[in-house]
C-alpha cells in the first residue's frame, strides 16, 4: 500500500497542481458553463432550467398541415388544440355550429357556436350542458341585453344542476385590439353571475369577438381558476 | 316497511311529491341493460344510442363477467362478515353482485380521442345508461334506506340531517354515481371540503353507537360503489325504508364558522411545528411535509426546518440567534460580532386523534438534543369547532416558565420531579431525559381562525416567563395574550404577523412543501412512441431501437436476444426510482419494434456482470393495458421482479458488444454551511463527472471541481480537536484551491457466489481521503436482511485535492446489518466498526422513504470517545434528505438531489465516503423495489375523473 501511494505521488510531480488546474479551469469554461445554454450533452437540471427561463415557445411552431387549430391562452401559457370535427345542428335559420377541440393531453373542448359548451379532461369540466345561449344575430339585433340561463354539471365537486345567469349583450369595438383580431368584427359581451366551489358569488364579464357569424376571438371563464383567450387560428396549409 | 314521511310528501313541490309518493317503484323506470354482441369501444356504443338529456352517463353501468366473478366471491365474504348486523345484510342482499367496472367521463366525443379512457366492450359484457334520478340514498349501520331528493349545493350533512334528525354519525361515506368514495366529516370538529352527493348517490351513515370500524363501513362503500345509480333498485325490496322531503340547505354565513366550505389546513409557528405562535397545537401535517420558518420576534430570530417523517411525528431542528448576546463574549471580535446562536432539534408526537368527545392529543419536545437553553416539554390538546380549532396544554421547562402549576408528575412519580436541572450548554448535543418533565408546569392555549380567505387569525395564551430568559435576558412581558394574522399570498408560503408579549412585533415567514408528493410533468423528456396494437412483420434496426430506449429509460442495453417468441433484453445501470415507469418506457419501444411473433419479453437487470433480477412481461396484456381500461377493478400491480434468467449462451445478440462505455456529465452543486462563527457560508461549484465501464467489471471514475462563487473569505473557523483532524480541517479543503480533483476511482464488483458479492476499489474517494478498500455483502434476493462488511486503509489527501496525500493514514471499517421493515417504508442499518478517528463505535441510521423515493434518514454515532474529547455536540448525528431528480426535473435522471445536515462536523465518528456500497448497487434485490412510483399530480392538475381522493394518494 505505501509503494502505491509513492508512485502516485511520482506522477504528481511529473504533473504539477497548476496543469490540473488549467485543465479543471478549461474543462469548467469550455464544456459545463455552455451546457447551461445549449448543447449536446444531456442534463436534466439544465433541461428544466432552459424550460423554466422565459421565451416559452411558439405555439405555432410543429402544426401539422391539414388541421385546424385553436390558439387557447391561460394566464400566460399558450396551446392549441386540434380540431377533431364541425357538425352543424338544429335547421336553418335555427342552426348552430359545434365544434370539438382536442390536444394530446387528454383535453376537450367543445364551442357551440363558439361559446364553450362542454369540458372534458381539464381540471375544470362542464358536462351535460342543456343550456341554449341565444344566436350572435339574435342579441346583435336588440339594444336591449338577452338574459339566458346557464344549467350544466360542474366537476370536481359534483356540482350538479349548477345554474348560472347569464346577460348577453353588443358593447363597443375594444380600442386596443388583441393580437390577429380583424377591426371589423362585432363585439358582444356575457355579464355572468355564478357561485364559486365555496358557494361564493362569482361575477364575471366575457368578451366575443363575431365576424361573419364565426367568433373569431373570446376570452372565457370554464371557473375561477381557469379563464382562457381563444382565437381559431387559420387551417395549416399542406 | 316504514314511510315515515308519507305525511310530508304533500308540502314538498308537486315535481317531487309525484315521483317520490310512498310505494312508487322508481327503479322501474330504469332503462333496460344492454347485452354486447360484438367487440367495440363504449365510444362507439354511446355514439349510436339516442341523445336524451334525461340520461345520466355519470351512473353508467360497464359490467365485465370477469368482474362479476371477483364481486360474487367478494359478496360472500360480506355477506359473512361478523361485523355487519343481520339487518345490514338484509339490505346488502338486495344489492348483488353486478359486475360493474368504473370508467371515465362517458362522452362519446372525448373517449373516442382518448382509447386509453375507451372500454373495449366484448361479447357478453353489458351496458346501462340509466334515467338521471332526481334522488339519493342514505343507509345507516341497521341496513335502514332513506331516499331524499337531491338538491343542488346539498352536502352529506344535509342530506343525513333530513333523513335522521339527530346527527348520530359523525361520518359518513358518500359513494357517487360513478363509483367514486369520499370519506366526509359531519360534525363540527371534523369538516372538510367535500365533494356534493350527485343525483342517485349513496350515502353511508353509521350510527356512532353501532361501533362499526372504519374497515367495515369501507367494505360496506366499497360494495355500495358497484350499484350505479343508487335507485337502480326498488327502495321498496329493502326491509326497512323511509323517504324524505327535499333537505335544508344550510347556509354559510360570510364569515362560514361551521366550516360547511372548507379544507383544514395547520400552520406553523415561532418554532416551525404546527402551532400558534409560542406555543405548538396537537395538529400535524400530512407525512411527507417540510416547513421552513424563518422567525424573528426580539431578542430570537430562528431558522427551523422541520419534517413530518410519519403522519403522527414531527421533527426537526433550529437555529436560533439571540440578537442581544455575543456568539463569543470573550473574543467578540474573533466571531466578527455576530451574535449568539443554538441549535436545537424538536420532536412532536399525536398520541391520538380527535372523536366525538375526545380532543387530538399530542407530547413534543422543544430543543430535545442541543444546549437545552430552550428546551420544553409539553402535552397539548387540540379540538375543532368549524374553523375554530382550540387548543390547550401543559408545559414544563422554558415554554412553562411562568411555573403557575405544580407538577402533577410528581404525584405519581414522586418528589423528583418538583425540581428541574438548570440548562446545560456545555458540550451540549446530549440527550437529558433527568430533566424531561421536570420542575413547575404552565397551562398555555389558544385559537386559530382559519378565515374563508388566504389567511388565519390566532390568538395564544403563552405559558413563559420572559423574566427567566436564557443567557440572562430580561424581557417586559405586559400580557401574556399573544395574536397573530398568517397570510397565504400562494400555495406553499404563509407570511405570519403579530404582536408578542403585548409589546413587540413578530414576523415570520415559512415556505412548505410535500416532498411525498413532489410532482413534475416531463415536458423535456424524450417522446415516449404510443403504443399501437398493429405488430411489425419484420425485424427493426435493433442497434438504433436500443439507442432510443436508452435515451428513453437511462439504461445501457447490453444485448438483445430474439427467440421464436420471446425476446430477452439485458441491460445494466437500470436501478432507479421508478422502475415500473421506466419499464413501461422500454416496452414502449420494444413492443413498436419487436417481431410479430414475440409475445413474451424478459428484461434482465445486469449488476457487476451478472444477472440478478428480471421482469417478464406478456406483451398482449402489456398492450391491453396501454391501450384500454381495465376490465376488472382489481388492483393493477408493477410487473414483479423474478430472479432466474433464461439462459442466453446459445443466442446470438442482435447488438453489437460494447466493451467500454463512457459517461460524461455536467452538474452544479450549491454547498453551504450555517451556523458556526462564520454565519451563511457558501459555494457555487461547478462539476464534470467522467465514468468509463470497461471489460472484467471494472469501472473507473472521476470528478472535476472549481468554486465558480463563493463568500469564503469571511471564513474564518480553522477547526480544533482533541481527536485526530479528519474532519475538522474543513476550511483548508475548501479554500485551499479553487479547482479541485473531488475524486477518482477504479473498482472492480463481482458477483461471488449466489448470494455474495464482492467489490475492491482503489484512488481517491471523497475530497478529504483516498487508498485502497473492499467490501462483501451477503444478501438473499428478496430479502429484508442482509450484512455487509467493509475494510479500507486510506490516508488523507492534500488541502489542494490534486494527486498528493498528506502523511495521515488510518484504517477503517464496519460490519453493516440492514434491515428493510415491513412497517412504513422504513429501512434500518447497524454498522459496528471503527471511525476515520480510529475511534470505535456504532452508527444506527433509520430511513423513512416515501412512495416517490424521496427518503428522509436520521442517523447518531456513539464511539468509545468521550464527550469532552469529541468536543461539541458529545456525539454525531444529524439528518440527510435525498429526492430523486426524476421527482422535480422536467427530464428523468438516475441521480438524487442530496442534502444532509449536521448540527455539528466533528471528528469523532467520521465515515469514509466509499465509491462503491454494495447494499445500494443490489438494490434489484430488494423486496419493495417496485414499491415506488412517480407522484401523481396534484388534483388541481388533473382531470376530475383522475383525482385521488387522500386514502388513494400513497405517501
Amino acid at each position: 500500500l505505501g509503494r502505491f501511494f509513492i508512485s502516485l505521488n511520482r506522477v504528481a510531480v511529473i504533473k504539477p497542481n497548476f496543469l490540473l488546474r488549467s485543465v479543471a479551469r478549461w474543462l469548467v469554461v469550455g464544456i459545463v458553463l455552455p451546457c447551461l445554454t445549449a448543447c449536446g450533452l444531456q442534463n436534466p437540471t439544465f433541461d428544466t432550467l432552459l424550460n423554466v427561463l422565459p421565451g416559452g415557445r411558439d405555439v405555432s411552431a410543429g402544426l401539422n398541415a391539414g388541421f385546424t387549430y385553436l390558439r387557447v391562452d391561460l394566464d400566460s401559457r399558450s396551446s392549441v388544440m386540434a380540431l377533431g370535427s364541425r357538425r352543424v345542428v338544429g335547421e336553418a335559420p335555427f342552426e348552430d355550429v359545434v365544434e370539438y377541440w382536442y390536444n394530446g393531453q387528454g383535453e376537450m373542448l367543445v364551442l357551440r357556436n363558439g361559446r364553450i359548451h362542454q369540458v372534458i379532461g381539464m381540471a375544470q369540466e362542464w358536462r351535460n350542458n342543456q343550456s341554449k345561449p341565444p344566436r350572435w344575430n339574435e342579441v346583435a339585433a336588440t339594444n336591449f341585453p338577452n338574459v339566458w340561463l346557464r344549467q350544466l354539471d360542474r366537476m370536481p365537486g359534483y356540482r350538479f344542476d349548477a345554474t348560472d345567469q347569464i346577460s348577453t349583450y353588443r358593447v363597443e369595438q375594444p380600442k386596443n385590439l388583441p393580437a390577429d383580431v380583424p377591426a371589423g368584427a362585432q363585439w358582444f359581451a356575457d355579464d355572468v353571475q355564478s357561485e364559486t366551489r365555496q358557494a361564493k358569488p362569482w361575477r364575471f364579464t366575457q368578451r366575443f369577438a363575431v365576424l361573419d357569424q364565426s367568433v373569431v376571438y373570446s376570452e372565457q371563464c370554464v371557473s375561477e381558476t381557469i379563464c382562457l383567450k381563444l382565437r381559431p387560428l387559420a387551417k395549416v396549409d399542406k | 316497511m316504514k314511510c315515515v314521511a308519507f305525511s310530508q310528501c304533500a308540502i314538498v313541490p308537486i315535481v317531487v311529491a309525484a315521483s317520490l309518493a310512498c310505494g312508487e317503484a322508481k327503479s322501474q323506470n330504469q332503462p333496460p341493460t344492454r347485452a354486447i354482441n360484438q367487440q367495440q369501444r363504449l365510444s362507439h356504443w354511446l355514439a349510436q344510442q339516442s341523445d336524451s338529456p334525461q340520461t345520466y352517463t355519470l351512473g353508467l353501468m360497464w359490467a365485465t363477467p370477469e368482474e362479476l366473478a371477483r364481486q360474487q366471491a367478494q359478496y360472500q365474504l360480506l355477506l359473512d362478515d361478523a361485523e355487519f348486523s343481520d339487518s345490514l345484510k338484509q339490505s346488502l342482499k338486495v344489492l348483488k353482485p353486478t359486475g360493474r367496472v368504473p370508467h371515465a367521463a362517458a362522452n362519446a366525443a372525448w373517449l373516442e380521442a382518448y382509447p386509453r379512457k375507451d372500454p373495449l366492450l366484448q361479447p357478453g359484457d353489458t351496458v346501462q345508461v340509466p334515467i338521471k334520478p332526481i334522488s339519493l340514498r342514505v343507509m345507516r349501520e341497521d341496513g335502514e334506506v332513506c331516499e331524499v331528493p337531491h338538491k343542488p349545493g346539498a352536502v352529506a350533512k344535509d342530506y343525513v340531517s333530513a333523513c335522521y334528525h339527530a346527527m348520530d354519525a359523525p361520518w359518513a361515506w358518500v359513494v357517487q354515481a360513478d363509483g367514486r368514495i369520499q370519506r366526509v366529516g359531519l360534525r363540527l370538529w371534523n369538516p372538510s371540503l367535500q365533494n356534493e352527493p350527485a343525483p342517485g348517490a349513496w350515502i353511508w351513515a353509521p350510527h356512532v353507537s353501532a361501533g362499526m370500524s372504519d374497515a367495515a363501513s369501507w367494505r360496506v362503500a366499497r360494495w355500495l360503489s358497484n350499484q350505479g345509480v343508487s335507485d337502480r333498485v326498488d327502495v321498496r325490496q329493502f326491509a326497512s325504508f323511509q323517504r324524505q322531503i327535499v333537505p335544508k340547505h344550510e347556509v354559510a354565513g360570510m364569515l362560514d364558522m361551521a366550516g360547511r366550505y372548507f379544507e383544514p389546513r395547520p400552520t406553523y409557528n415561532n418554532w416551525g411545528i404546527v402551532g400558534l405562535m409560542q406555543t405548538p397545537t396537537a395538529r400535524t401535517q400530512e407525512a411527507g411535509s417540510f416547513g421552513l420558518t424563518v422567525h424573528r420576534v426580539w431578542p430570537y430570530h430562528t431558522l427551523n426546518f422541520m419534517f413530518q417523517p410519519l403522519d403522527w411525528m414531527e421533527a426537526g431542528f433550529r437555529y436560533t440567534q439571540i440578537l442581544n448576546r455575543l456568539y463569543s463574549e470573550n473574543m467578540p471580535e474573533w466571531s466578527h460580532y455576530q451574535s449568539y446562536l443554538d441549535k436545537s432539534m424538536d420532536v412532536k408526537a399525536r398520541l391520538w386523534r380527535e372523536s366525538d368527545w375526545a380532543p387530538q392529543v399530542a407530547v413534543g419536545m422543544r430543543d430535545v438534543g442541543g444546549t437545552g437553553l430552550l428546551s420544553s416539554e409539553y402535552v397539548v390538546a387540540s379540538k375543532r369547532t368549524g374553523r375554530l380549532d382550540w387548543s390547550g396544554g401543559m408545559a414544563w421547562g422554558h415554554m412553562g416558565g411562568r411555573a403557575d402549576v405544580s407538577n402533577p408528575m410528581s404525584r405519581f412519580f414522586g418528589a423528583k420531579y418538583d425540581e428541574r436541572q438548570p440548562a446545560d450548554v456545555g458540550q451540549g448535543g446530549k440527550f437529558s431525559p433527568g430533566a424531561w418533565f421536570k420542575g413547575r408546569a404552565a397551562w398555555f392555549g389558544g385559537v386559530e381562525y382559519q378565515t374563508p380567505w388566504n389567511f388565519s387569525v390566532k390568538a395564544e395564551y403563552d405559558g413563559n416567563n420572559y423574566q427567566r430568559e436564557p443567557l440572562g435576558n430580561t424581557l417586559v412581558q405586559t400580557t401574556p395574550m399573544n395574536w397573530a394574522v398568517v397570510y397565504s399570498p400562494m400555495r406553499g408560503m404563509d407570511i405570519q404577523a403579530g404582536v408578542e408579549r403585548g409589546n413587540t412585533w413578530s414576523f415570520g415567514l415559512t415556505l412548505y412543501t410535500d416532498l411525498a408528493n413532489l410532482y413534475m410533468p416531463k415536458l423535456t423528456a424524450p417522446k415516449v412512441p404510443a403504443v399501437a396494437e398493429a405488430r411489425l412483420a419484420q425485424e427493426p434496426n435493433w442497434a438504433q431501437s436500443a439507442r432510443e430506449l436508452e435515451a428513453l429509460t437511462l439504461w445501457d442495453v447490453n444485448h438483445v436476444y430474439v427467440g421464436d417468441d420471446k425476446l430477452v433484453l439485458r441491460a445494466r445501470n437500470t436501478a432507479n426510482p421508478y422502475p415500473e415507469d421506466r419499464l413501461n418506457k422500454a416496452m414502449a419501444v420494444i413492443h413498436r419494434d419487436a417481431p410479430a411473433q414475440i409475445e413474451a419479453i424478459e428484461v434482465q437487470h445486469e449488476v457487476a456482470g451478472d444477472v440478478i433480477a428480471v421482469e417478464n412481461v406478456n406483451r398482449t396484456a402489456w398492450v391491453a393495458s396501454q391501450t384500454q381500461p381495465a376490465r376488472t377493478q382489481q388492483v393493477v400491480e408493477p410487473v414483479p421482479v423474478a430472479y432466474s434468467a433464461t439462459p442466453t449462451a446459445a443466442m446470438a445478440s442482435k447488438l453489437e458488444d460494447k466493451p467500454i462505455r463512457h459517461h460524461l456529465e455536467p452538474s452544479i452543486d450549491l454547498v453551504q454551511f450555517t451556523g458556526g462563527p462564520d454565519g451563511y457560508l457558501y459555494q457555487l461549484q461547478a462539476n464534470l463527472t467522467v465514468a468509463l465501464e470497461l471489460p472484467w467489471n471494472l469501472k473507473a471514475s472521476a470528478t472535476a471541481k472549481a468554486r465558480v462563487l463563493d463568500n469564503y473569505d469571511t471564513f474564518i473557523e480553522g477547526g480544533n480537536s482533541k481527536m485526530p483532524r479528519v474532519r475538522t480541517h474543513l476550511k483548508d479543503f475548501l479554500t485551499t484551491s479553487r479547482y479541485t480533483l473531488g475524486d477518482m476511482t477504479l473498482s472492480k464488483t463481482n458477483r461471488l457466489s449466489e448470494n455474495w458479492y464482492g467489490t475492491a476499489y482503489v484512488g481517491y474517494f471523497e475530497s478529504m481521503f483516498g487508498g485502497v478498500g473492499s467490501e462483501v455483502l451477503y444478501r438473499q434476493p428478496g430479502s429484508r436482511w442482509a450484512v455487509g462488511a467493509d475494510y479500507n486503509q486510506v490516508r488523507m489527501r492534500d488541502f489542494h485535492q490534486d494527486l498528493n496525500f498528506q502523511d495521515f493514514k488510518t484504517t477503517t471499517g464496519h460490519v453493516t446489518a440492514y434491515w428493510e421493515t415491513p412497517f412504513e417504508g422504513i429501512v434500518t442499518s447497524l454498522s459496528v466498526g471503527q471511525y476515520l478517528a480510529g475511534d470505535r463505535g456504532a452508527t444506527m441510521s433509520v430511513t423513512k422513504k416515501f412512495n416517490n423515493g424521496t427518503a428522509l434518514t436520521a442517523y447518531a454515532t456513539r464511539t468509545n470517545v468521550p464527550a469532552d474529547v469529541y468536543g461539541e455536540g458529545s456525539f454525531d448525528k444529524g439528518i440527510a434528505l435525498q429526492i430523486p431528480f426524476d421527482a422535480f426535473l422536467t427530464s428523468n435522471s438516475r441521480s438524487s438531489a442530496a442534502w444532509s445536515w449536521k448540527p455539528l462536523l466533528r471528528d469523532g465518528g467520521a465515515i469514509l465516503t466509499r465509491p462503491v456500497k454494495l447494499f445500494e448497487a443490489t438494490s434489484w434485490l430488494s423486496p419493495s423495489v417496485k414499491s415506488q412510483s412517480m407522484a401523481p399530480a396534484s388534483n388541481e392538475n388533473l382531470a376530475p375523473d383522475d383525482h385521488l381522493e387522500r386514502y388513494q394518494r400513497k405517501r
